[in-house]
């Protein structure tokens, strides 16, 4: 057998990466998100290609007693091939996943959003 | 025939101004951009004749929606910041999906993103549309685009087009994909012939290229619903005795608004 077969060409022994898809993380704050409002309001992630090579992750809130009434909180794009730079729907320049995260931090505790959910769970229960 | 009127107030204190243009046109539903008014000044002042006017809420804060029918007709369905679709459910109509909306500004858009989010819209309406089960959709608002800018005109965008009979094709293939139309009636708005405005925003400034005066404010309509279009949509210049137009014919940014409002009927 040739001892070209033997070997191992691949530079690293195993390959691990910390880095999670944006659509990923969305999809587990949009999970969480039920048990905190009683599933008056839940959440979910809809997500879809454009022709010109983008992707864009829409976070909703939706509330299902109100008809399955949706509210558009954000989005996010950035090229189907690559995850990173993500762009907000505000422009804002998300360079990896660290800037990422701390986003969607600041942006699901805004003020804006926590009324927002207020205001929903009120009407969900009128 | 149930009639509608948009109108961009530029955060102007207008109750008056809304209250004589909303009665002068007999309007159904009034929605209203960049409203800074507070729902019970504008409730009051509507109302001072006749109490017909409700509010019907939502949660989309750039848009404010009131109509002389009963508010619990006009259900919000889908909002975003800029975005409030709502179903019209009136008794003995067909159910309307009508989307309203307020764009970004060119002062803080590129025209990519601007195309950008005509596609996004186009999209959630699709998406709106399946879940309704029905394409009577109208799609009004202030867009900040033009007519025939990309974002309206493309297939991944409003696909709206100037002409019915195109329109009633219903859907387009390109590349081997269909894509849905809209019919466009304001591409027939633009120059001064007749008594009319030249469009419904004017913005002058010393570039190679301006087009001075800008259609914004626009209504488009799914093929399906031609048929009760009454086939005019009417840019306003003045409200009730009040003229919207300053001594040069642009719109009275200073006592009026910066834009113009618009107004259709619609029977479905």
């Amino acid at each position: 057998m040739s001892s070209a077969l033997n070997i191992d060409l691949w530079p690293k022994e195993k390959f691990e990466t910390d880095t999670v898809t944006p659509v990923s993380i969305l999809r587990r704050q949009a999970a969480l998100l039920g048990d905190k409002t009683q599933q008056l309001v839940t959440a979910e992630v809809a997500s879809d290609a454009t022709p010109s090579g983008h992707v864009t992750h829409r976070f909703r809130l939706v509330v299902p007693s109100l008809d399955n009434y949706k509210y558009e909180l954000f989005s996010v794009h950035h090229q189907v091939d690559e995850l990173y730079p993500a762009y907000a729907h505000d422009g804002r320049l998300l360079r990896d996943q660290d800037e990422f995260v701390n986003w969607l931090k600041r942006v699901l505790s805004s003020e804006s959003t926590i009324k927002k959910i207020d205001s929903l769970m009120a009407q969900a229960k009128a | 025939m149930p009639r509608f009127l948009f109108w961009n107030l530029n955060n102007k204190p207008l109750p008056q101004l809304v209250k004589k243009v909303a009665r002068s046109n007999d309007v159904d539903i009034l929605v209203l951009a960049e409203c800074d008014i507070s729902i019970g000044q504008l409730l009051t002042e509507l109302n001072t004749e006749t109490p017909d006017f409700q509010f019907a809420p939502g949660q989309c804060e750039r848009i404010r929606v009131f109509t002389r029918f009963h508010s619990a007709f006009l259900a919000p369905i889908f909002e975003s910041d800029r975005i409030s679709m709502r179903r019209l459910r009136l008794p003995l109509r067909d159910e309307l999906l009508i989307v309203m909306v307020h764009l970004p500004s060119k002062m803080h858009s590129s025209a990519e993103s601007q195309r950008t989010e005509c596609s996004l819209l186009a999209r959630a309406v699709l998406e709106q549309e399946a879940t309704v089960g029905h394409k009577r959709t109208i799609v009004i608002g202030d867009f900040n685009t033009n007519p025939y800018e990309h974002g309206f005109v493309a297939t991944d965008g409003l696909h709206a087009v100037m002409s019915k009979s195109v329109a009633q094709r219903g859907k387009r293939r390109v590349s081997g994909r269909d894509f849905e139309l809209f019919y466009n009636p304001m591409w027939s708005y633009f120059g001064d012939v007749g008594n009319r405005p030249s469009g419904t925003y004017y913005y002058e400034k010393a570039e190679h290229v301006n087009y001075f005066w800008h259609i914004f404010d626009q209504v488009l309509l799914r093929p399906g619903l031609l048929s009760g279009f009454s086939d005019e949509v009417r840019i306003l210049t003045m409200a009730g005795d009040t003229p919207l137009l300053d001594r040069n014919g642009r719109p009275d940014a200073e006592n009026a608004s910066d834009h113009l409002p618009i107004l259709f009927s619609l029977d479905f």
